[in-house]
């Protein structure tokens, strides 16, 4: 059990969000750098999807009430426990009695701390599909609300035996999160709806974070973009790091608590491998964009993907139980039923699969 | 290969757009009518039906719908030729099944439409007849956003054409029954809002913890019934506060 006593700036409960609900105006909501609670929640052998605080600024006083493992991602809060500081990107022991708290950031803008066998559904909500917080709708996590003083957490505690070997796991190479930062962007989808110069103003200026930013939208200070006519298009879906430009001029870069549908132009998307990046940024910092292909924007992603299974291999265990091959699809299985691999139409007949340290390569025969 | 599809001449849809690495928007008309719209949601069932790997999320909206998608599973290219072969391959570009008219009970009056005088004032019409205009016609759902189970409907007689406000409400009460230009809609939550209000329904629109939590779904006719009064209109509330009543729905 984790008793709040203090409940810092904005601190919620989120997992990787709400699929399958904007048809129905449903936000996303999730994690605002879900990069970063994935890999919380992998340091633990969590589900990498799993529900933990997202922490905003100013981070919480929590009391630990029992021998809890916990990991703490993101922005660089500087968390302590006991007024001793703690590292970020590692798993942590937290003994029963002891408080963890946070002098506030010193990098970024956003931790997770992630709890080893995840927060218990008794103590949070699950909505549509979903324990994510949806504050302004009210539902997800706890009670549709940032947590406030006296709030308990429940977790569901695992039994570790090997305190050890599991907090010497750390993450080799964790993202570092600066004020002044480059964001790659890729045209589109209206980036035809602005003058001919506006990308060239778009990636030649640097912008400057407003203090009017939050977890819908970031707004941005700087050079004016300029529409060719009226500065709307007929109402469509967005997604994440869409740069929409209202008529103003002045781009807003929309965030994870983004409503469903938008009419205002978007110029540009920001690509998937800096939506950690550009979750972790503050007000007064400042932006550069620049342009991208999509072979690159899907590569430098799956580098970062990348990254993670270093954690994700920390959790393997045995061999695979289950291969199954079709011409359309090969799938290997881990003995709970876990994902290994999983292709389209595999050119190659020789897959390599990874164990924890081991890699073993996998022949696969389609036959009828 | 990427350059060639995105140079396609606006003026032939399908078009297709990134709107970065993972999602792209197929618009299928620049004018919003009710039968693209119709179309729109027609694909956007289709897709779903095929369950293609890879497709994570499909958000239709007026003339479009954006393709959440996996990149490292299928790519921009892959997904929009996936939803070619699919208009390719069906002639019917519309589905023939019934429709639903939902009969939304509305109270109209001074407290609950604090807008109805300048709407009259705008449209030269006493409230009587805004009324009688109102709930004369099936307006039909063209997407619901904007806030959880907010329906768009479309088809506002022309007569009662009214700008929206010069400065948006901050806090519109939940049942809100507005218009906006051609517009018509209901606020399901309390929310900020800038479109006129002329009335209140004490139906639940969006109920999180339902299994289906949105009243209404693209594609759904409104109709709209006068109430007499704000007994009745508490006597339905409290059944609906309560998950107890339920909306008179009409098969055409």
């Amino acid at each position: 059990m984790i008793t709040v006593l203090e409940p810092g700036t904005y601190t919620t409960i989120q997992d990787i969000g709400r699929t399958g609900y904007q048809d129905i105006g449903v936000p996303v909501c999730g994690a605002v750098d879900k990069f970063s609670l994935r890999a919380a929640n992998l340091l633990l052998g969590n589900d990498e999807n799993a529900p933990a605080l997202e922490v905003t600024i100013f981070g919480p006083k929590l009391k630990f009430n029992k021998d809890t493992l916990i990991a703490i991602t993101g922005g660089d809060l500087t968390p302590s426990i006991d007024d001793v500081s703690v590292d970020n990107w590692t798993p942590i022991l937290v003994s029963k009695g002891s408080i963890l708290s946070f002098s506030g950031p010193s990098s970024g803008l956003r931790s997770y701390i992630a709890f080893a066998g995840g927060i218990s559904e008794e103590s949070i909500d699950y909505v549509m599909g979903s324990y994510s917080t949806y504050v302004s709708g009210g539902f997800g996590g706890v009670s549709g609300r940032k947590l406030i003083e006296g709030d308990i957490l429940q977790v569901n505690y695992q039994a570790v035996t090997d305190y050890e070997s599991v907090t010497s796991i750390t993450f080799d190479n964790p993202p570092t999160f600066d004020s002044e930062c480059v964001l790659r962007i890729l045209l589109g989808p209206q980036d035809k709806s602005f003058s001919e110069d506006s990308i060239n103003v778009l990636t030649q200026n640097e912008y400057i974070l407003s203090l009017d930013s939050d977890s819908v939208g970031i707004k941005l200070d700087g050079e004016l973009l300029v529409h060719k006519g009226a500065p709307d298009v007929i109402s469509e879906g967005t997604a994440f790091g869409a740069i929409q430009v209202p008529g103003d001029g002045l781009p807003i870069i929309l965030m994870s608590n983004r409503g469903t549908a938008g009419g205002y132009p978007k110029i540009a998307t920001v690509i998937n491998a800096d939506h950690s990046k550009l979750a972790q940024l503050m007000p007064g910092n400042k932006i550069r964009f620049s342009l991208v292909t999509y072979e690159e924007a899907v590569e430098e992603f799956r580098v970062q993907e990348k990254s993670l299974d270093s954690l994700r291999g920390t959790q393997l265990k045995g061999l695979p139980t289950k291969i199954t091959a079709s011409d359309l699809l090969v799938s290997v299985t881990d003995e709970n039923g876990k994902e290994l691999l999983n292709t389209l139409n595999p050119q190659v007949s020789i897959a390599e699969v990874r164990f924890g340290e081991r890699v073993e390569e996998i022949r696969i025969e389609i036959s009828d | 290969m990427t350059e060639s599809l995105i140079e396609i001449p606006e003026q032939e849809f399908p078009v297709f757009k990134m709107m970065g690495d993972s999602v792209i928007n197929v618009y299928l008309a620049s004018e919003i009518s009710s039968n693209i719209n119709d179309e729109v949601h027609y694909l956007a069932g289709l897709i779903k039906k095929q369950n293609w790997p890879g497709i994570k999320e499909i958000v239709p909206s007026y003339v479009s719908l954006s393709i959440h998608y996996d990149p490292f599973v299928v790519d921009y290219l892959s997904v929009a030729g996936f939803v070619k072969n699919i208009l390719a391959n069906n002639n019917e570009k519309t589905n023939s099944i019934s429709k639903r008219i939902v009969v939304i009970p509305t109270l109209y009056d001074g407290d609950y439409g604090p807008d109805l005088d300048s709407v009259s004032s705008i449209t030269g019409l006493s409230v009587e007849q805004i009324i009688k205009i109102h709930t004369n016609k099936e307006y039909k759902v063209y997407s619901i956003g904007f806030t959880p189970g907010f329906p768009y409907l479309g088809g506002l007689d022309n007569t009662l054409y009214c700008p929206r406000l010069d400065s948006p409400r901050i806090n519109v009460p939940l049942g809100s029954v507005a218009i906006a230009e051609l517009q018509t809609g209901i606020y399901p939550t309390e929310s900020p809002g800038g479109w006129r209000l002329i009335g209140r329904t004490p139906v639940t629109l969006f109920d999180a913890t339902r299994p289906v939590p949105s009243l209404l779904r693209p594609g759904d006719l409104v109709k709209f019934k006068p109430m007499t009064d704000k007994k009745e209109f508490e006597h339905i509330k409290e059944r609906s506060d309560k998950n107890d009543y339920q909306v008179e729905e009409i098969l055409v």
